[in-house]
């Protein structure tokens, strides 16, 4: 349960000017109410209007207001020289993909990057205060609104003014609405009077504050919120650390700049200049146009009446503005869509059908479909390159990660085309059934076979049959997997009152002693608390160590928030002492270690783009799951292990570092969380030296030698997007190689020849069995031909009940292949190391109620062996014993069917 | 054992492994089986004949 918003709002418009007013509207500025939406707000202005749309329109295309006009680089550029004047430090962008902070897929907002998670808390560490950040967001609830609306993104820049202000420290709300003010005013020398600051609340869910949201011609260039308040309006306290969290689209700088239809033109640059000479563009009717488009919000309306009212307008038929304009909107949402999909690549996201995987899917196949739709001769591989070097001044990652970006959108393309046509073939004969197509058939199609709404409506106008496409429909399958990632779930201790447990198991404590200060009775068993302990809990994936409290075996231990619970045996009290089995402890180190080795290897065999998704230890092989978009060819795990055990050779020193985590993240970027979000204020770094850098918390070598050998024993694709590498290292790399060994030496005494020729042998074998299985299927085809069949008629019926010696199930089988008719029933039985009986039942006899594998399921069974089937054919196989019984038993068949087609 | 060297016989058994197209673990019980089924269609195309 969050904040009630309404409530927030009663209680600072009880008191406006201790929540809304700042310093900067003490110089002749005027609080005002909105007549059109109701909102009140700050203007030193006659205006009337609160200047949000639809309150007002945009006055500022074709006309920018500013002194300036700076394209997308040269905005930022500004912004960040005047922040950094004023106390600022500037800070590189953090990854779209979001893996330190639990419960998000991506960054979709710049107060993100300083989120994180202490104990069930969550904290804001900045790494400089105060600070601006270019933060490049994806947010996924404005698809269907992108390449239509002018000013929708999928993927855009948010600039991050951000201060947490403690009296002395940062600062608080005048200076804040001062920078800006003078930012907008000064720097881009937009006329004062056309500024506008809306009044609004922000809450969250256990803090709240004010909120000044600010407008120019129309525009919404940024807002800023100022959380200061814990709890709800009933019941709170100030915070000590107030948070000003002020955020604003470098797209929107870049637009009112240069006043260009839609914001997609100041913003793409030279990259939609390009795509533009694939469509019939006019400025001056898109400038017209966009005026009005502006209001276009596909969530809220329905896409088609809009367009009608905008044509209307325009004085031209809503098929001609649809003909205008429909190709433009499609080069600006592929644009946008390249753009989104570049930078979440770069930071190691990957298209897949899972997570947030799911929703950088959904993009590539819109674009991909529209590149389609229309037939533009252009590649989304090239748009994405053009991003990357449009914006690598800015954001060189893009450019340093085109191969992976270039690789697994070339992937991901060949899987589109490659169910394209079958798509094609599956709508077509729904179209043609006449079939509704509801919503959720939609989503059906969409997520089984990846048919788009699109493609639908491209073949429903080939067929001239009718077809919307749901306006939400891609918010609605986006948003079903945008729900928080699942933290792992764990049984629930009541560790409350019990001190922290002091960890000795970085040390390589073999022994040690110890006192029991508490004991727990959790499902019958008993745990007990430590005040120290060298047994490492399970953790980070590494499965628990095991040992002995005095002479009671320790056989599980596990830790709740800051203490360690030891399963023991038997109740232990009082002074103990404490062993760990250590050469358990050594191979878990051991596997820990090679996990980073191979991870490190992984990224410089398969790509940048490689992330740890997963990984369990335990002694006698561990895995590592990583995010990759096929299964490692042969020659590539080769490399991966040559690579790991060269490392290992080499023998680089492992240091494990306890460091502030803003010193951390300085020092080594946001590559640290492999393993996802780490909780506190510090973090437990492992550095193998010039090889990989992670936040770790496990136990660790101290010099790659220590690991012994790596052995890669499989691979497999195990979810779309993620590939687990299963290995052992130490002593159970040897111990499954060896174990290899054993097999191949198993398989060559079977062979009867030495263990190189195995592989030939088989070869020769497998030739052989095909030869013969050949030769076998004819010889039964000829016998089957020449057996003497006895047919008997039952009314119009055909019934043929019959014993062959010599004949296994698959004669019977062949026999039936030829003799097999609609109104036929056969029985047969076949007599050699066993009775196999086979009984096919045509249609017509199905029909009258026979089931044959019913029928030989019986049988079988009352003679001592067994069987069955579905009704058109049983099978089944009866001792040889019974030989002497079969007469009865054709007996018995003969009676069921005469009885049945009788009474027919 | 030398780890080279033990690599050399994994990689032959998962060379098998693949021919016979079974996990490497399956190997010996497969080529039984194999040896099995020429047999008993060796004697079942001799009942034929």
């Amino acid at each position: 349960m969050g904040v009630d918003k309404s409530n927030v709002m009663r209680m600072f418009r009880k008191n406006p000017d201790r929540y809304w007013k700042v310093s900067l509207f003490e110089d002749g500025w005027k609080r005002k109410q909105c007549p059109k939406c109701g909102k009140f707000f700050w203007t030193k202005s006659n205006t009337e209007y609160c200047g949000d749309p639809p309150c007002v329109e945009y006055s500022f295309l074709g006309k920018p207001p500013t002194k300036i006009n700076v394209d997308y680089i040269k905005a930022w550029r500004a912004i960040e020289k005047f922040f950094v004047e004023h106390g600022h430090t500037s800070i590189a962008r953090y990854p779209v993909i979001c893996r330190w902070f639990p419960g998000l897929y991506f960054t979709v907002a710049s107060i993100v990057d300083f989120q994180r998670s202490v104990g069930n808390k969550t904290v804001f560490e900045m790494p400089a205060n105060p600070l601006i950040v270019p933060q490049v967001c994806l947010r996924f609830n404005d698809i269907p609104n992108i390449g239509i609306s002018g000013r929708h993104f999928s993927c855009f820049t948010m600039i991050g003014q951000h201060s947490i202000y403690e009296g002395n420290k940062g600062y608080w709300k005048d200076r804040c609405i001062e920078l800006d003010h003078e930012l907008l005013t000064k720097v881009y020398g937009i006329p004062e009077e056309s500024i506008t600051y809306v009044e609004d609340i922000w809450a969250g869910p256990n803090a709240f504050g004010s909120s000044l949201e600010y407008y120019s011609h129309g525009l919404e260039l940024g807002n800023a919120v100022f959380t200061e308040f814990l709890g709800t309006p009933e019941k709170f306290t100030e915070m000590e650390q107030k948070v000003i969290d002020m955020g604003a689209g470098l797209e929107r700088f870049a637009w009112i700049s240069q006043g260009t239809p839609t914001a997609y033109d100041a913003v793409f640059g030279p990259v939609i200049e390009d795509m533009k000479k694939h469509v019939d563009y006019d400025q001056t009717f898109y400038l017209k146009y966009s005026k009005l488009a502006g209001a276009i919000n596909a969530d809220e309306h329905d896409l088609l009446s809009s367009k009608q009212t905008i044509a209307k307008q325009l004085g031209i038929s809503v098929e001609e503005l649809q003909k205008r304009t429909a190709p433009v909107e499609a080069i600006y949402t592929i644009c946008d869509h390249a753009r989104a999909l570049a930078f979440a690549i770069a930071d190691g996201g990957l298209p897949s059908n899972v997570g947030g995987g799911y929703n950088l899917r959904v993009i590539l196949r819109r674009a991909l479909n529209l590149i389609n739709q229309h037939s533009f001769d252009f590649q989304l591989i090239d748009i994405a390159e053009k991003h990357a070097r449009y914006l690598k001044p800015l954001y060189p990652s893009l450019i340093e990660n085109i191969d992976s970006i270039h690789k697994i959108l070339e992937v991901e393309e060949k899987k589109y085309r490659s169910t394209l046509q079958r798509a094609r073939r599956t709508v077509r004969t729904l179209l043609t059934s006449n079939q509704k197509i509801t919503e959720e058939k939609l989503v059906q199609l969409y997520e089984s076979q990846g048919i788009t709404p699109e493609l639908i409506a491209e073949i429903a106008a080939e067929e001239g049959k009718q077809f919307e496409i749901p306006p939400n429909f891609y918010v609605k399958v986006t948003e079903r997997h945008m729900k928080e990632k699942k933290e792992e779930e764990k049984f629930v201790v009541d560790v409350s009152g019990i001190p922290p447990t002091k960890k000795l198991y970085y040390e390589d404590v073999k022994e040690f002693d110890a006192t029991v200060i508490a004991e727990r009775e959790i499902n019958g068993k008993t745990w007990v608390a430590l005040d120290q302990t060298a047994f490492y809990p399970e953790s980070g994936g590494q499965e628990h160590d095991t040992g002995y409290l005095n002479n009671i075996r320790v056989n599980n231990v596990q830790k709740f928030g800051d203490v360690i619970l030891h399963r023991v045996e038997q109740p232990v009290k009082g002074k103990v002492h404490g062993k760990i089995d250590w050469d358990r402890r050594t191979l878990l180190t051991q596997h820990h270690t090679a996990t980073h080795v191979i991870n490190g290897a992984c990224r410089r065999v398969l790509g940048k783009h490689v992330y740890q998704a997963g990984a369990h230890k335990s002694t006698s092989k561990a895995h590592l799951d990583i995010t990759h978009y096929e299964n490692p060819s042969k020659e590539e795990v080769e490399k991966i292990e040559r690579l790991s055990n060269k490392v290992i050779q080499e023998a680089r020193p492992v240091k494990r570092m306890i460091l502030p985590r803003t010193e951390a993240e300085r020092r080594y970027g946001m590559r640290l969380y492999q393993g996802g979000a780490v909780p506190g204020k510090e973090l437990f770094v492992l550095d193998i030296t010039d090889w990989d850098v992670e936040a770790c918390g496990g136990t660790h070598v101290k010099n790659t030698k220590e690991i012994g050998m790596i052995t890669i024993l499989n691979t497999e694709k195990i979810q779309d997007g993620v590939v687990r590498i299963t290995f052992a290292a130490g002593s159970s790399a040897e111990k499954a190689l060896l174990h290899r060994k054993e097999l191949l030496e198993e398989a060559a005494k079977i062979l009867n020849v030495p263990l190189e020729e195995v592989p030939q042998k088989t070869k020769e074998l497998i030739e052989q069995w095909k030869k013969i299985k050949k030769e076998l299927e004819m010889l039964r085809k000829q016998k089957a031909k020449t057996e003497r069949l006895n047919i008997e008629r039952i009314k119009d019926y055909e019934v043929l009940i019959q014993k062959f010696d010599n004949a296994n199930m698959h004669y019977l089988r062949e026999i039936s292949r030829q003799l097999t008719s609609d109104k036929r029933f056969l029985f047969l039985v076949g007599i050699s190391d066993r009775i196999y009986v086979f009984c096919s039942v045509g249609s017509e006899f199905v029909k009258q109620g026979i089931n044959g594998g019913q029928i030989v399921a019986e049988l079988c069974k009352k003679l001592g062996g067994g069987g069955g089937g579905p009704p058109h054919k049983g099978e089944g196989t009866i001792p040889i014993q019974r030989k002497p019984q079969i007469e009865q038993l054709f007996k018995d068949v003969k009676r069921r069917i005469e009885r049945r087609l009788i009474a027919s | 054992m030398k780890f080279d060297e033990l690599k050399h016989y994994e990689k032959i058994l998962i060379e098998t492994a693949e021919l016979l197209e079974v996990p490497i673990e399956h190997v010996p019980f497969s080529l039984k089986k194999l040896i099995k089924d020429i047999k008993q269609k060796k004697e079942e195309i001799g009942a034929l004949r």
